[in-house]
Order: structure tokens, then sequence, then C-alpha cells
């Protein structure tokens, strides 16, 4: 009954070292909302990047409505009515809702741009969507929800009939949602089809016929929502087999080390309790914007939490601030070395030594010999690939550079190293490395918190997990004797009670 | 295949044994020394004169020193346009002291105490009202200089009418005099505190923080350190040096000038920029400065030996900086 709009067949995608996505074909009817799920990884985004042109696939063929295409532009993929919602969204935050509507080809009348007919325009587009925002409204005054219907907006104009939205509800309330679902259903009125990447098996639910599933690049399936479980499908998206890919290692875990109590900062943080001992790897599980990173700055006195108690070795300190909290032995490596980890035009010995800096002088002068020991040191114990200490450490693998992030806190004898998404972004054999370094310092008796999306990471890695879901830890796992889905069940802010009745 | 590799990683490492700012430095310096040859090779009687070199010499001393205070803000990721009116306020201060007859050392150690507070002041504009420093410091340029202006009616005093000889004699020395040789003292003043910036900015850890704020402020903090006071030290080293510039230039031309100083923060910006200073921040040292500085001093000197009038020196040396900053970007894309 229905029509096939865009089909993919057998999409190959291989960068340096990773092969991306392993002969991937699925395809959209018209008017229809096909799910597209997987893990962190999986390749779904580079399954995106390949659709709307950005990538060019290796090997593997694109049809639009039965006719072979050729995707190699952004443009081509815009004409050819490929549109994507990115997460982040791209609009200008200055301008009004027509105005990004029609940018780059607002109505002309003469030489002028007719900011009437603009405006009318712009108001049909976001009238018949059922968008309820005026045309004339800044894009910067919108919430996020309103901002991304701005986005939607703009594709249809532009004439999209394939529209990809990518974690669309990451950062929505339960009511926007509902707004975006309606949306959703006008345009699979006006017979567009769309592909809704999630982890939120209820949304999936709700709108979703069928679903494909990602795994290492690999296309596993695709199903009819209504014919499996949620089990089944957890279990397509995680897979059974468990690799190889963690250290083995047998921890000697202590006394408890590390202990926050009450920590509180507006809705965003509400955790009563987090404890971690002597040597032990306490995973940190959660969806993206579920409040980990942010417990973490707190604790780190990168935020000011509203009300917070800590104690080190049973003793209550203070931290007010970064300063206090590397005073007490803690470490954090950031989620993003780039936006905040390292400072990407000073050297490798320079970002080794950024935190170490007190130690490094006396009387205010920087003992030099010593910051180059220290970074040398560092360098060979980590195993960094650089050139020489003098290398920018912007010019490094993601790797390499995440090995900086850790050993600018090891040479500080941190106590307790918080460590936020570990192994994002580094190849297989680089986190091979990271994990066995997380070994040898558990080995020393530091305490390690991992806050990682990566679940098969925080079941590798660490002895204990916390999930945290909306800012308030959600379930307390012991790993050995836990599951990926019972993570994913407690991340999407089920609690077992609720699991065991479902 | 695999000898070819080999010379290009050992290439490679021997590039990097040397700071980008050191490379940088290397490669203003080889063009300094080129237009210093090609200036003595052209006007060879005129321009390797002692008393040109002297001249050139002072000239760059009023940049540099500047100058220096500057690329402590630019290597923190700000900037300070208001260096040029301190410098002019500095210098009205210091004479009115002396007018009134404020011991000598004491009228100078005011008028420095008095650079390091408008340095607090762009600082405090900067770091707690939370304007950017641009603008802050723009507008901080128009109350240093309306200040200097209230307090002479705008009209410029003249050291000749401190009342004692002797003071007046002293103060003279430090600005005008000279050491049997022929070298002004100023020099030996811009050198010996350029020296001195040159070890804080380099071996200290206030100056490890300056970098680090400059390059990457999130990754800086996160790191334990202190921003807030990291940037207000950079505006204090910019207020205390234009204070410096101020009190020499006042003691050599005999007069505190109201208007003063105008637009030389930009030819500051423009030598520390030159010498390779990163207007971004994280990147750049005194040395990069002084070359700059040396750049812009022989350049000018030498393009009036030859008789270009002022205002094509003007445009030659616009052209210079837009294509020195264009070179840089280049070679910044390639490295990535």
């Amino acid at each position: 009954m229905s029509e096939e709009l865009f089909r993919m067949e057998g999409i190959c995608k291989t960068f340096p070292g990773v092969k991306a996505l392993d002969n991937v074909s699925f395809s959209v009817d018209k008017g229809e909302v096909h799910g597209l799920v997987g893990e962190n990884g999986a390749g779904k985004s580079t399954l995106m990047k390949i659709m709307s042109g950005v990538y060019h696939a290796d090997a593997g063929r694109i049809f639009i409505e039965g006719k072979e295409v050729n995707i190699n532009s952004v443009s081509k993929a815009q004409e050819l009515g490929v549109s994507i919602i990115f997460q982040e969204l791209n609009l200008c935050p200055h301008l009004s809702v027509a105005d990004n509507i029609y940018i780059g080809r607002p109505p002309k009348k003469g030489l002028l741009i007719s900011d009437k007919e603009m405006h009318k325009n712009a108001q049909k587009v976001l009238d018949d969507l059922g968008i309820k925002i005026d045309s004339h409204a800044v894009v910067r005054d919108l919430s996020v929800a309103q901002q991304q219907m701005v986005e939607i907006a703009k594709a249809i104009s532009r004439n999209a009939r394939i529209l990809v939205l990518d974690e669309p509800t990451a950062a929505l309330t339960d009511k926007e949602i509902a707004q975006l679902f309606e949306i959703i259903r006008n345009l699979q009125k006006k017979q567009v089809g769309m592909v809704y990447i999630s982890h939120r098996m209820e949304e999936l639910e709700q709108i979703c016929k069928r679903v494909s599933i990602l795994r290492d690049g690999q296309y596993i399936g695709t199903r009819n929502y209504a014919d499996i479980t949620v089990d089944e499908l957890v279990n397509m998206i995680v897979g059974r087999t468990l690799e190889d890919k963690y250290p083995k290692y047998d921890r000697k875990i202590g006394d408890v080390l590390f202990e926050a109590r009450n920590i509180r900062r507006g809705d965003v943080v509400n955790v009563d309790k987090i404890q971690v001992r002597k040597g032990e790897i306490l995973g940190i599980a959660g969806l993206m914007g579920a409040g980990r990173t942010e417990i973490a700055r707190c604790i780190f006195g990168a935020d000011a939490a509203d009300s917070m108690e800590l104690y080190m070795n049973g003793k209550p300190i203070k931290v007010k601030n970064v300063g206090q909290a590397i005073a007490n032995g803690i470490g954090y490596a950031t989620e993003d070395r780039k936006f905040d980890g390292l400072a990407l035009n000073l050297d490798v010995q320079y970002n080794t030594n950024m935190a170490h800096l007190k130690q490094l002088s006396r009387f205010g002068i920087i003992d030099d010999k010593e910051g180059k020991r220290n970074a040398k040191h560092y360098k060979d114990l980590l195993r960094t690939k650089t050139p020489s200490l003098r290398q920018r450490v912007g010019n490094l693998s993601g790797g390499n550079q995440q090995k900086i992030v850790l050993s600018k806190w090891l040479c500080n004898d941190v106590k307790l190293l918080i460590v936020d998404e570990p192994t994002r972004g580094i190849d297989v054999g680089a986190k091979y490395e990271v994990y066995e370094l997380f070994n040898r310092l558990s080995d020393q008796g530091v305490a390690i918190i991992m806050i990682s999306s990566d679940l098969p990471e925080v079941l590798g890695m660490s002895d204990r997990v916390l999930v945290v879901h909306e800012g308030t830890i959600n379930g307390e796992l012991e790993t050995k004797k836990t599951t990926q889905e019972e993570i994913l069940y407690l991340a999407a802010g089920y609690n077992k009670l609720e699991k065991k009745a479902k | 295949m695999k000898q070819s590799a080999q010379t290009v990683e050992s290439k490679e490492s021997f590039i990097y044994k040397f700071s980008p700012a050191t490379r940088k430095a290397m490669f203003s310096g080889i063009i300094l020394i080129l237009m210093f040859l090609a200036f003595a090779i052209l006007k060879p009687s005129l321009f390797l004169s002692s008393g040109n070199l002297i001249n050139i010499a002072q000239q760059v001393v009023t940049y540099s020193i500047i100058g220096y205070g500057l690329t402590f803000c630019l290597v923190c990721g700000g900037t300070d346009l208001s260096a040029g009116a301190s410098m002019a306020l500095s210098g009205i201060i210091v004479t009115t002291l002396l007018i009134h007859g404020v011991p000598l050392t004491l009228s100078i150690l005011i008028a420095l105490v008095f650079g390091i507070g408008m340095g607090i002041l762009n600082g405090f504009s900067i770091e707690v009202l939370g304007v950017v420093p641009f603008i802050a410091t723009l507008g901080t340029q128009w109350v240093f200089r309306g200040l200097a202006n209230v307090l002479v009616d705008g009209k410029p005093i003249y050291t000749n009418t401190i009342p004692s000889q002797d003071v007046q004699q002293a103060f003279y020395i430090l600005g005008g005099g000279r050491m049997p040789g022929g070298l002004p003292y100023s020099v030996l003043i811009a050198a010996g505190y350029g020296i001195i910036l040159y070890f804080v900015l380099s071996k200290t850890r206030i100056g490890r923080q300056i970098y680090a704020c400059g390059s990457n402020l999130e990754a800086a903090k996160l790191s334990g350190i202190n921003a807030v006071g990291t940037r207000m030290f950079v505006y204090c080293v910019s207020g205390f040096s234009a204070a410096i510039c101020g009190i020499l230039v006042t003691s050599r031309i005999s007069s505190a000038q109201p208007m003063a100083g105008q637009g030389y923060e930009l030819e500051a910006i423009a030598a520390a920029v030159l010498g390779g200073v990163n207007n971004n921040g994280g990147e750049g040292t005194i040395i990069n400065t002084i070359i700059g500085a040396l750049m812009m001093g022989v350049l000018r000197n030498g393009l009036n030996l030859m008789g270009v009038s002022s205002f094509w020196q003007q445009i030659v040396i616009g052209i210079i900086l837009v294509a020195a900053c264009a070179m840089d970007v280049r070679r910044q894309k390639k490295n990535k």
C-alpha cells in the first residue's frame, strides 16, 4: 500500500583504521517514520552524513522513488529533498524566524528583500505544520524545542521530502515532545518520509512503524515495532557477544575513600549519595543530558552547588573552587578535550604541567628542567606518541590527546580521578591502553569515577554502576550481576520495580 | 622507502624542538635582518651612522615598552586599547607632582602606582563587570584621556616649571640622558625591563597561567588556575608599562602632553603581531614583540631615509601587517 520513497543498498564506509559502515541497507516509505537505533559509535551519524552528502560512501547505491541518485554534496542532497535536523541546531540566533527560514534565498521585490512576503510565506509554512510560532519572533528568544521546529519548517520550505531527525527529543520536556510528535504526524500526512534516531524506546513505540538497528557499523536488521518486544530490540542493539575489549584484572578494593552527600544544583543535579572506595572504578551511566557531567563539575568545584558535603578518607573537605578540589587530590578529565580539556595550541609539555604549576614553581619561578622531566616521564609511562614534547597537542591524534589529559592529572598524585567519556573518539588500540592505565591506577589505590555512555565499557571496566536519570541516581548496580538491558531501563527512567511489573 | 620516511621524521622533530612562537620569532628575525641589510646597502652612510641607529633605538623604546604590556594582554587572550591614554595620564601625573615640589623618586613611584591602578580598573571592567576587553579598554581609553585633559585643562605642561633645577636635570636624564658612548639610558631601561618581563612571562608560574588562560580559558579554569587573578595581572602589567613609557617620553621631550601617545597601543599591537605574537592568545613572547618593534622602527627609519613620505609609509606598513598575518594564517592551516 505504502510507496517506497528512499532506499539505501549495501552502503560501506571506511575511515582510516575503522570500518564505520559495512553493507548497510534500509528504506523509508512515503509518510513513514522509520526508527534508526544503535549505540554510540554504531554508525548512525556516519550513515546520516552519507545521506546528507557530507560524506561519500565507498560502496553502495541510493534510490529516491526508485531512481538511482548520486548524493555527492550537501547542496545536491538538498536539491533531492533530503534534509537533516542535527542535534546542534544551525540557526542564526539574532535573526527572526522568517529570516532563518528563508536564509540565503529571501523573496525579492526588485533589488530589495520583500520582508512582507517573506513573513507571509514563513507564517504559512509554520501554520501548515501546526507550529505555533510568530514568524517575527527572534530565534534566540525561542526555546530549544521551538528552534527545532523552526529548523523543520526551514527544511520543509525547501521542499524536503526526506527528513532525518537526530535525537530530536534529547533536550525536550514531555510537553514539548508531544508538540513535536504532533508536527511529525502533520508531516506524515504530507507524505514526508522521516528517519527518527533516538535512544528512547517509548518514543519509538509511539511514532515509528518500523525500526532498523545498527551495531558496530553492521546492519543488524529491520523490524516492525509491533512484532517485537523491548527486550528483543535491546538485544539487537547491544548484541550478545562482549568481545575481549577490556583487559582482565583483579581489583583490590580498599576502604571508602571518597563520599559525596546531598549534591544539589537547581533542578539539574539532585544526588543523595555517591561513595567510592580505594582502587575501585565506579561507573556512571545515563543518557546524554541526564546530568552526569554536571554532577562531576559540582564535585570538582567547577560549578557552584547549592549544597554539597564531601568527605575524603572520612574527613569532611571543602571544595568551593577547582583549586580546592585539586588540593584535595581530585582530578577531572573532561568530556570534551578540545573545549575544556586541553590548550590545543600549546605544546605537550605545557599541557602536561598545566594543573601542576604550583608544584613546579619555587617563589613563583618555574623549574623547567623538572617540568620537562615530568612531561617526559608521563609521555613514556602512557606511551604517548608525539614527535617531541614541543609538539602542539592540537596536532596529535585523539587517543594521544586523551593520554595528555590523563597525565595532567596523574602528575598531581590524584586520589580520586573523575573521567568523563574517557574513550570517546579514540581508536580501539588507544582505548585498550587507557583501560590498562585505569587498572594500574586502581592498583595504586586511586579511586576512579568513570562517566560513560559506552555501556560495554561501563560493564567491562567498572566494579559498580550508578545510573543517572534527570539529575538523580536512579539505581546502583553490581557490574557482575547486571546487564546492559538493566542499565538502559534505569537510564530511561524506569526503576527496577516497574521493570518487574512489565 | 624506509630511508625517506626516517628523514621526514627527523626533519619534523628538528622543527618541533622549538615552540611555535620561537619559530615565528626566527622567521621575523630573518626578515628584520634582511630589511636591515637592504637599507644598509641602499643608504650605507646615512642608515649606519651611529646617530641614526640611536635614533631608531629611541623610537623603538617607546613602542616596545607599551608593546611588552600588550604582549601580556594578547597572550592572555585580551587586549588593552587604553595603553596610549594611560601613558599620557602617567606623564601628566608625574610632571604635575614634580611641579608641586614632590620629590623625584616619590613622584615616579606614584605615577607607576597610578599606572597599575589604571590596569586594575581595566581588569575590574573586564572581570567583574564582564565587559569584553576590546570594549572595556576602549571605554577606559576615553576616561584616561579625559582625565589627563581635565588635570591640565587640555594644555601641555613643561618640566622647566619644576621649581628645583636639580630635579629638572635629574628627571631629564631618565629619558633624554645618554651614556658616555652615546647610548640613551632609556634604551637600557627598555632592555632591562624587557628582560624582566621576558623572564616573568616565560619562566614563572603566573607566566604559564597567562598562556593557559589565553589558549583555552575553560581548560585553564578546570586546571585550577585562578583565571580572574591572572587576567587582572596582565592589565596591571600593561598599565605599569604604559606608565614607564609615559615617564620616559615626558622626560625626553621635557613636557607632558595630554594628547600624547595617541594610537601607540595600535602601533604596539602591530609590532607584537608582526613579531609573531598570536592575537588570539596563547602564543608569543617578549622577544617576538621586540623583534616586531625593531621591524617597525627599522622600516620607518629606512623609508624616511629613502625619502618615502610618511603617508606612503603608513600604506606600506599597513600592507605589511596584513600580509604578515595572512602568511601566518596560511602556515597554521598547513600545520593542521
